[in-house]
């Protein structure tokens, strides 16, 4: 299988995208729904900047602006934010 | 007998690797050599394992890519806890490291051979109403990056919340721009806290085994991982600075003027600072070509780290693709670490944009500069094996007919770097897209104040070079130093010399563009651009 992959997280590739862009998904929020890129692990960190690079140049528009970013950045796990501080599990 | 390989460096020009004391870990029950200070990543790297995990939909192989804890392609099931990004986990003797399946791994040949159009997924199984459901509990077997463990595994019990911590500066953030704050911010008497992601502090400064230049009295004549230890060693003289290390940023409540961080052993803190930094740096920018996910595509960053901080080689022969400091600057590690470098692609016309000094060293070792051309596909079935080139026309397009096939075991993808976006968005600053400064980047004030209470220095600001990166963490530390009402009276002077240098640094008539972007989004008073 060759593919040009744009989101590594999701498996998310070009021709996906540029399928989304025709069928009508043509800004980024609308983009990042349909195909979910921008919403793996790593929050587009690379995926981003291309699929506005490809947003820009199969439509044409200015595309300079991000999608809303939102806490957390990174991932974290609910046992960190929801465990008292002190407190340790009963079986250690 | 499985042939035994061992990809670490053991001889360097430049440095010397601390590996600590030898300890065994498993991959799937099969014992590795690996040493204490090495990544989980690092360490099965060296053992010549390239396939880490498989991608969640169309279960293609994946290895190490960013090596910096961004990515998803590491992750792995590490004593029992799944989806352990194992580029920034340390080993520990007796690791137990496992591949993450799930039924879509045997299945995708057969998988592969179900081609549906782009899209038309999304619609599958969506009509008529009733057979969602249970269509969806089928299809959910066949993602996903691994299967949940049975039982909850035996691990040491997350750290928890720690609390709330009060500051006056913040800063996040431990590279060049992040530590020059720190230091001058330090000596005014500020109250600061400085955090990094990594097990210390450096940023890319510690990868850079080269020597920079321009002006000598800040930074130039050095190699890069000697400023950084010169750095470091300045603030732990600092009573008054405090360095938290493996904290990131995950969160920052403009309401609440609070920023979330993530410690070691899964904690979280939150902190309260008056002044905030966001020196946070830059994310490297990808390229979009056939099996662009191969392991054996890295980016340049992944590269350094491998070689400079764990002393694995990336492999035997590879390819770089890119014409900035970056590309050069890496074929130059790469060659010191005594790897071949088959040639540099380069997509710039005519001579490539890096500095001439960098492209000239890597000529004098041999290595083709070949300008006028990008990559169109990575060849190899689990690795990479060779890669197709292709002339680029005037108009930046392929001209069909050139295509040619390079022999090499990576490829080192380095076109440069995007400003990180994220943390700085959190503040609500008014975001604009320059080409000339790499990307999205906020609207500051000639104090390098993008929020009421936040300031901007380094490679998120603008993508540059290690020297105006210092420079700018200095004049912040300064200028967040006098708006928190500390400082001498030596403050205003060295804000003029630290600025001189600054124009100087950015003289040269190839920096015209970046001038003229830089001006355009400084605003005189923040406040008001903000409204």
């Amino acid at each position: 299988m060759v593919k040009k992959i744009v989101c590594r997280c999701h498996d998310v590739t070009e021709s996906d995208i540029e399928a989304a862009i025709d069928a009508g998904y043509d800004d980024l929020e609308t983009l990042k729904r349909i195909t979910g890129v921008t919403t793996g692990h790593c929050q587009g960190k690379t995926c981003l900047p291309l699929t506005m690079a490809i947003l820009a140049r199969k439509t044409g528009k200015n595309v300079n602006v991000t999608t809303k970013i939102r806490p957390p950045i990174d991932p974290i796990t609910l046992g960190s934010i929801a465990r008292p501080p002190g407190k340790r599990s009963s079986k250690r | 007998m499985i042939a035994i390989e061992d990809w670490r460096i053991y001889e360097h020009p430049i440095l010397k690797f601390d590996r600590g004391k030898e300890v065994t870990i498993y991959l799937d029950g099969k014992p590795l050599k690996a040493y204490k200070n090495e990544t989980v990543a690092a360490a099965l790297y060296a053992n010549g394992i390239r396939e880490f995990s498989k991608s969640i939909k169309y279960r293609r192989p994946r290895g190490f890519f960013c090596a910096i804890g961004r990515c998803s392609a590491c992750m792995m099931e590490v004593d029992g806890v799944p989806n352990v990004r194992t580029c920034v986990t340390l080993v520990r003797d007796g690791m137990r490291i496992k591949r993450q399946r799930t039924i879509a791994d045997w299945a995708a040949p057969f998988l592969g051979m179900m081609k549906l159009p782009p899209l038309r997924y999304m619609k599958l199984f969506t009509r008529p109403g009733f057979i969602y459901e249970p269509a969806m509990k089928i299809m959910r077997k066949f993602t996903g990056l691994g299967s949940y463990p049975e039982k909850v595994p035996e691990v040491a019990p997350s750290g928890g919340y720690q609390g709330e911590l009060s500051t006056e500066f913040l800063i996040v953030g431990g590279g060049p721009a992040g530590m020059s704050a720190a230091v001058e911010a330090g000596q005014q008497g500020v109250d600061t806290l400085i955090i990094d992601d990594k097990e210390k502090l450096g940023g890319q400064l510690l990868k850079q085994t080269h020597m920079f230049f321009s002006d000598v009295k800040y930074a130039a004549g050095k190699r890069g991982f000697k400023l950084g230890e010169e750095l470091v060693e300045k603030i732990s003289k600092l009573d008054n600075v405090k360095v938290m290390t493996q904290t990131s940023a995950v969160g920052y409540y403009p309401s609440e003027n609070t920023m979330l961080l993530k410690g070691p052993n899964d904690t979280t803190l939150k902190v309260k600072a008056k002044k905030y930094l966001i020196s946070t740096g830059a994310y490297e920018r990808s390229l979009v070509f056939e099996n662009n996910d191969l392991p054996g595509v890295y980016g340049a960053g992944g590269v350094q780290t491998l070689l400079n901080v764990y002393g694995v080689k990336p492999g035997n022969r590879g390819i770089l693709l890119g014409t900035g400091n970056v590309a050069l600057i890496v074929s130059y590690h790469l060659l010191q670490a005594g790897i071949e470098v088959a040639g540099v692609f380069a997509p710039s016309f005519r001579r490539v944009r890096g500095y001439f000094v960098h492209a000239a060293k890597i000529k004098r070792h041999g290595v083709p500069i070949v300008t006028r051309h990008t990559i169109v596909k990575a060849l190899g079935k689990n690795r990479v094996e060779g890669a197709i080139v292709t002339k680029l026309a005037d108009y930046g397009k392929p001209i069909p007919g050139t295509e040619r096939r390079v022999d090499c075991d990576f490829i080192c993808v380095g076109v440069g770097l995007n400003p990180a976006y994220d943390l700085v968005q959190l503040f609500n600053p008014k975001m604009v897209y320059v080409g000339a400064l790499g990307g999205m980047v906020p609207i500051r004030d000639r104090t390098y104040r993008f929020a009421e209470n936040a300031y901007i220095a380094g490679d998120c600001a603008s993508i540059e070079e290690a020297t105006t990166a210092v420079l700018e963490g200095k004049l912040v530390g300064l200028y967040a130093s006098q708006a928190l009402g500390h400082g001498d009276e030596t403050v205003p002077e060295k804000i003029e010399e630290y600025t001189r240098a600054l124009e100087e640094d950015r003289g040269s008539p190839f920096s015209t563009r970046l001038r003229e972007a830089l001006r355009d989004i400084t605003v005189e008073k923040i406040e008001e651009a903000l409204k």
